[in-house]
């Protein structure tokens, strides 16, 4: 069950995948929570062979689960967050490509657009025929699954976790005997949790098996060693990894970050730390990377000469080695050793040993998000105000105008309009013992998740429209006409058919389409930022 | 309106200034400010600065064509349900080049692994004349609890020998002398 900003959206996702009739069922299941199929029949109003069918495309999509628990019929529920990945699907596969090659790319793209694939499934649809072709795909295949951007699909990772958790916790709660006590509760919720997480670590270990055949004897020599390696596992079936091109999209957005903040080559620098341990960063729950050397930084870095030219120095020449620390010292900001200066660092620099710091950083792009929807809704006076609520924690009326410089005339309707949108809160003080509102101090504050939780709500709003303006463009009448003719396949044989206004038409919606597509893609990241590098928590450390 | 600010102007200064406060305008507005009001239309909404879209990057228009290619294959797949309808236009020459209705793939058994779905919908859709073995299980749980209870108070009366309880056990049903919110009286009186 989602909220319904959120459920609106995710039934948009499907309706632009899967269909208006999907898109019915989806709609059913996010704003009722669980249904069996009977319900869903009432519910959506269509016939049970097209809803047994739409289940069936996003159970194999990942987008539904099902549960068959004792004494209920199967329940089927939406998978909210599979559901707002499909909008990053693109860069997914870009990621890809960008990783490992074109062969890569093809082989996510094919399993994006199945759901879930074996490897030979993967190759047939792929159309690979011979064999040297088919052994790139193969490398590359075993590339992705071993840098965990496969991961299997197990008949488990179709049951919701909340399903899961409960069925063992009630397994563990028929094994106490007698009366249960809070203690015992709890041990059981304990222990039902660390079964989960067993089963999805050994869930992450399939995929790869070892080659069947081993060399006799023969442990001295080191070829012998590099043969005996992992092989991809045929009969797995094998899906989208988000998490894991997650992380990349995090990567991307805090060098940005350091490339606006300091320059272009703090920003190679930076990128250069992180990926010496991109290996080991496989979700987005870190809250900092391993500890990093400055000379495994440095090797990272391919062009050193290029460095130099992005920090003024008196003497001329400079050494690599120098450069680079200058440089991790500003991302440090080693300058500034006060709680202020490290939270807004990239980095910390202790011991030569480097750590790229994703939580402040997580931290500090959301803060800017707040701030420049604040800027753009309320002004300048408007951010002042957030600023120094946001610094301070709770004040009065009176103190807010005197300590921002503002008339209180001025104070008043911005701290209104601002409550009304979420970004501050009030907190009730009273003076008497009854909370008559005129013997009440109303402290303003800023409340960090109800402001965020806004913001959300208002990004999800807006890709719905993104979304909703593309589908109709699509069915403005010359344009729906114009695409229906094309979708004819002597005129997808023969371009000439079309007139030279229909290919105008056609050439105009196919760039229109592709604006609003990159503004979902940026509007997408604005979201990425409040959603999912949230993991950590957002409160401040103050 | 200008006759309206008459009226209320006479009626105000018959009762004698702003004693009668509620036929004041709101807002502060004098009748003045109301008179010289303009009669035109206001906008709709007021004016915005728009923000301008800047130009895709390259990574960017990548990405979204991906994204769009994405979705087009999978409109032509068998993943996108559509519910075949007759359409009563006049048949047409170029009906032969129109994607027809048939041409939607369909979900194949064999390219879905079975363990991943409940099998019953997979049963169901692939094979919708197969016979239902299974009657609804709910109807005998139902039944099974009445059993159970009558069962549990003649256990109970044996063990018990509470034979006050068990004795009245057909009549306490029918006989409505307590409340029915009173259902711990009745329990404990049954046994």
């Amino acid at each position: 069950m989602a909220d319904s900003h959120t459920g609106c959206l995710c039934t948009e996702i499907v309706h632009t995948h899967f269909g208006p009739l999907t898109s019915k069922v989806a709609s059913a299941l996010l704003t009722r929570g669980r249904l069996p199929l009977s319900q869903l029949v009432v519910f959506t109003g269509l016939k049970p062979r097209t809803i047994r069918a739409s289940l069936i495309s996003l159970i194999q999509h990942n987008v539904v689960w099902h549960v068959q628990n004792a004494g209920e019929p199967e329940m089927f529920e939406v998978n909210v967050d599979e559901c707002l990945m499909r909008l990053r699907y693109g860069r997914y596969i870009l990621q890809a490509e960008k990783l490992f090659g074109k062969p890569a790319a093809e082989i996510v793209q094919v399993i994006l657009q199945h759901g879930k694939l074996v490897p030979p499934e993967m190759f047939s649809l792929l159309r690979i025929t011979d064999p040297k072709t088919l052994l790139v795909y193969k490398q590359a295949l075993h590339k992705l699954v071993a840098g965990s951007y496969l991961r299997a699909s197990t008949p488990k990772s179709h049951v919701s976790p909340k399903d899961r958790l409960i069925q063992y916790e009630i397994d563990e709660k028929k094994k106490i005997v007698g009366f249960p006590t809070a203690k015992q509760l709890r041990e059981a919720k304990e222990v039902a949790e660390a079964r989960i997480k067993q089963e999805d670590d050994e869930t992450e270990k399939v995929g790869l098996k070892r080659k069947a055949k081993e060399q006799p004897g023969h442990r001295n020599s080191k070829k012998k060693a590099v043969e005996d390696e992992t092989v991809v596992d045929d009969e797995v079936y094998f899906r989208i990894n988000c998490e894991r091109f997650n992380v990349h999209i995090r990567n991307t957005l805090m060098t940005t970050a350091a490339k606006e903040r300091f320059n272009v080559q703090a920003a190679v620098v930076l990128e250069a730390a992180i990926r010496a341990t991109e290996k080991a960063q496989l979700n987005l729950s870190d809250a900092r990377t391993d500890p990093i050397s400055v000379s495994n930084v440095m090797m990272q870095l391919s062009d050193v000469g290029e460095l130099s030219s992005g920090l003024a120095y008196p003497s001329k020449k400079v050494s690599a080695g120098t450069c680079v620390k200058d440089y991790l010292g500003m991302l440090s900001s080693a300058d500034n050793p006060t709680p202020a200066g490290k939270a807004g660092a990239f980095i910390s620099f202790g011991s030569s040993k480097v750590q790229v710091e994703f939580e402040t950083i997580s931290r500090r792009l959301r803060r800017q998000v707040l701030e420049a929807v604040t800027r753009e809704k309320h002004g300048s006076e408007g951010v002042r105000i957030l600023r120094l609520l946001l610094g301070t924690g709770k004040m009065d009326e009176k103190q807010i105008s005197k300590v921002v410089l503002m008339a209180a005339k001025d104070v008043r309707p911005l701290l209104a309009a601002m409550a009304a949108d979420s970004i501050i809160s009030t907190q009730e003080v009273p003076k008497s013992a009854d909370r008559n509102p005129t013997r009440t101090f109303y402290l303003w504050y800023v409340d960090l998740y109800k402001a965020y939780a806004a913001i959300l709500e208002d990004t999800f709003k807006t890709l719905y429209n993104i979304s909703a303006r593309r589908r109709a463009e699509r069915e403005a009448p010359e344009v729906k006409a114009v695409l229906e003719k094309s979708q004819r396949t002597d005129v997808q044989q023969d371009e000439s058919l079309l007139t030279r206004i229909e290919r105008e038409t056609l050439r105009d919606w196919e760039a229109k389409e592709q604006k609003l597509t990159v503004l979902e893609s940026r509007v997408e990241e604005l979201v990425f930022i409040l959603r999912d590098l949230a993991v950590h928590g957002i409160e401040d450390l103050d | 309106m200008s006759r309206g600010g008459g009226r209320f102007g006479g009626r105000g200064g018959g009762r004698g200034g702003f004693a009668g406060g509620a036929t004041q305008p709101p807002m502060g507005l004098t009748f003045a400010d109301l008179q010289n009001l303009s009669r035109e239309a206001t906008a709709l909404y007021p004016a915005r600065h728009l923000p301008v879209f800047t130009d895709a990057t390259e990574d960017e228009g990548r990405a979204a064509d991906l994204q769009l290619g994405l979705i087009s294959r999978l409109k032509d797949s068998q993943y996108y349900i559509v519910e075949k309808t007759r359409s009563n236009g006049l048949p047409r020459y170029s009906d032969k080049y129109r994607p027809s209705l048939t041409s939607q793939p369909a979900l194949k058994r064999k390219e879905l692994h079975a363990p991943f779905f409940p099998s019953e919908l997979l049963e169901d859709y692939f094979n919708p004349k197969r016979r239902k073995k299974t009657v609804s299980k709910s109807g005998k749980a139902r039944v099974n609890i009445d059993e159970l209870l009558a069962e549990d108070e003649e256990e109970k009366s044996d063990d018990e020998r509470s034979d006050a309880g068990s004795q009245n056990e057909a009549e306490d049903y029918d006989v409505d002398e307590e409340d029915d919110n009173d259902y711990a009286g009745k329990l404990l009186r049954q046994r």
